[in-house]
């Protein structure tokens, strides 16, 4: 049984977990690099250990200094959160060889998946749908018309070495093929040395649907709903939901089915996602696994009453699980905001500096995970997530409009937030039909920066507030200088009595 | 005391001044019903402007004031009405108008200068790109002019707050 846990993380994943722990009656152990000395998971946490400088690559990156602070704390079991080390196969062995328990997937799961091309092998042999596609060297286009035909138009042309959209072409229909065949190989090749391009069906307006499964060392495995993710930013999510406004019952049985196949294809033990991607006539395509607890966990906590993180440590510590398919019922719907240091009308730059004042919202159906209290230091070093906010509703309707009221409470002064940008989202006709896809942001705002939708009395009330501090300034300022001046008094008859020699 | 703000393109005339104990106000001429609470903190204040009500926090950046309101921060420019008009009077322009130095919002390296002395750019260009947290970032010109100076070589490293290009 385990009774100390050392969390290899920071911020709110960290006290994430160290809530977890507290509640199963655990003790935590939490990990700090020198600029996180002062930090909120160092105050949550029983024990805490300085594990190096800021830079991640010396510190939260260093597992054997990890292991160390495992050691000396006495703790029993390692939680790597995401990030960092979490989907690190090696540090999970140096975890079970120390003699430690592994709170994650088995390492050869952990490798699997994260090679994608034997992600997609494996999970195939189950059976589980892929992007149509194949890879070759073309150098006659005529020879895989055939094949192209199989899979449909419109495609997508890849160049096999490449990346950042270099030597990418949409082809429509058959006539373009050659052509469009001709460019791509030829920018990849001056892009990357390496003219071999790879074909893939094209799904023009994608939907990032996810499976969130746990799997126990018995062989039970199971799937607790859908997340769907689709409002990303160069491939960040910035919001998810769950239940997905796409998703049926029958596309989610599938859809959960595929998800512990991919699971079973790798001998996975954990928790873990299964990403898909989708289009709007149900159909899906396995993207990849992520072997670790996901950011945006809370959400399918909120709809299915179920604790992730304190499944995560009972699986970890050989326990069946106690839930079975049957008993999984999603009530409800739930959207998460990640509200991050960076500034949406600034192409999203990120923020850094000290958070002056922070307050949270709460009240019905709101959750709020969060990094920063008062007075926190948001660091250059790390990811610039410092809260997520969730809000949970009876109907997707009521949790959107709860959304809104939790970003109009939530005050974070000091640092640029996207807070304002989520409330622009949530007022959006598109947002609130559920017309999701990957391509969102880039369709419905355009360029990199965001505006924010101000509201007059607002802009007025903000327009007083800087008048009024100023002459309050001013007025203390006056004040003051009527103090010095005044005191005066007193230094003259403490230098006539230091003349006199009376000290006293 | 009566000042003129501005922010988002929009222009306020803002008199401010103790009443006895209170502070009485007016905006562009008209009378609010005017409350103010001031916390420990003197950057954080409840105001009740016609009773709506504001919790708000301001503190001064680069002569301006940075002000939070309803979750949104808002960047004010506000200063005497009198040296407002000098200002008008002398053809100085607004002052908000006077904002020239493009500073990095963080430390980082640059990346890439796109811009070369004497060029002209308008609001919106980009200016510098600078890489911090692992990613590339565009500096964008806060206004329309004439690039007048670029502080900055590629693969410089600058701190936050350092000025890197100042326009004409």
């Amino acid at each position: 049984m385990i009774k100390k846990v050392l969390i290899a993380n920071r911020g709110e994943i960290a006290i994430r977990i160290i809530r977890a722990c507290h509640e199963l009656g655990l003790r935590t152990a939490a990990v700090f690099s020198d600029v996180d000395s002062n930090a909120f998971h160092v105050r949550m946490t029983d024990q805490a250990i300085g594990i190096g400088p800021s830079s991640s690559s010396e510190s939260y990156l260093r597992g054997d200094r990890i292991i160390e602070a495992a050691k000396k704390s006495g703790a029993d079991a390692i939680h790597p959160g995401y990030g960092f080390l979490a989907e690190n196969a090696g540090f999970a062995r140096m975890v079970m060889d120390a003699g430690l328990v592994w709170i994650g997937p088995p390492p050869e799961a952990i490798e699997l998946m994260g090679d994608k091309l034997a992600a997609r092998r494996s999970v195939q042999k189950l059976n589980v749908p892929v992007v149509p596609g194949f890879q070759k060297e073309i150098d006659d286009v005529n020879r895989v018309r055939d094949e192209i035909d199989k899979i449909g138009y419109p495609i997508l042309i890849k160049a096999a070495a490449g990346g950042g959209g270099k030597g990418m072409r949409i082809v429509k229909s058959p006539d373009e093929l050659e052509s469009a065949v001709k460019a791509a190989s030829s920018e990849a090749k001056s892009a990357f040395a390496d003219g071999r391009v790879y074909i893939e069906k094209y799904i023009p307006s994608p939907r990032h649907i996810e499976i969130q499964i746990l799997s126990d060392s018995h062989g039970n495995c199971i799937s607790l709903g859908e997340r769907e993710c689709s409002i990303q930013r160069r491939h960040q999510k910035l919001i998810e939901e769950a239940p997905s406004p796409l998703a049926d019952e029958t596309m989610r049985e599938k859809m959960g089915k595929a998800a512990v196949d991919a699971a079973r294809s790798c001998g996975y033990v954990n928790a873990g996602t299964v990403e898909f991607l989708a289009d709007n006539d149900r159909n899906f395509y396995f993207l990849e696994m992520n072997t670790r607890l996901q950011v945006e966990h809370p959400v399918t906590e909120l709809v299915t009453g179920i604790d992730l993180v304190k499944e995560q440590i009972r699986i970890a510590e050989g326990a069946e699980l106690s839930l079975r398919q049957n008993d999984i019922q999603i009530r409800g719907h739930a959207i998460e905001c990640r509200v991050c240091a960076e500034d949406p009308s600034n192409s999203f730059m990120p923020s850094t500096g000290q958070i002056r004042s922070y307050r949270e919202p709460s009240g019905p159906g709101v959750r709020v995970d969060s990094g920063v209290i008062e007075g926190s230091r948001v660091p250059i070093y790390y990811d610039p997530l410092i809260a997520k906010l969730c809000t949970w509703g009876g109907t997707r309707l009521e949790a959107i409009e709860r959304m809104k009221r939790a970003l109009s409470e939530y005050c974070i002064c000091g640092v640029s937030t996207t807070l304002g940008f989520h409330e622009t989202v949530m007022d959006h006709p598109a947002f609130r039909r559920g017309d999701l896809s990957t391509h969102f942001i880039e369709e419905h705002f355009g360029g990199s920066s965001i505006p924010a939708e101000d509201d007059d009395d607002i802009v007025e009330a903000a327009a007083v507030a800087a008048c009024i501090f100023d002459f309050l300034d001013s007025k203390r300022l006056a004040t003051v200088a009527m103090g010095a001046a005044g005191s005066r008094w007193k230094t003259v008859g403490r230098s006539e009595a230091l003349k006199r020699g009376s000290g006293k | 005391m009566t000042y003129v703000a501005r922010l988002l393109g929009r222009e306020y005339v803002i008199t401010v001044d103790y009443i006895g104990e209170r502070i009485g106000l007016e905006i562009n001429g008209r009378p609010i019903e005017f409350k103010h609470t001031q916390g420990r903190n003197r950057h954080r204040c409840l105001m009740l402007l016609d009773s709506n009500s504001y919790d708000v926090e301001v503190s001064r950046q680069n002569g301006r004031f940075l002000v939070t309101a309803h979750g949104r921060e808002f960047e004010v420019f506000a200063e005497d009405q009198r040296l407002d008009t000098i200002r008008k009077v002398a053809g100085l322009g607004y002052a908000t108008d006077q904002q020239s130095d493009v500073r990095a919002p963080m430390p980082g390296l640059v990346v890439r200068v796109l811009k070369q002395t004497g060029e002209r750019v308008s609001k919106g260009e980009g200016l510098v790109i600078m890489e911090a947290m692992k990613m590339e970032n565009e500096l964008k010109s806060p206004r329309d002019g004439e690039v007048g100076e670029v502080l900055v070589t590629t693969r410089q490293s600058v701190e936050k707050g350092e000025c890197l290009v100042r326009l004409k």
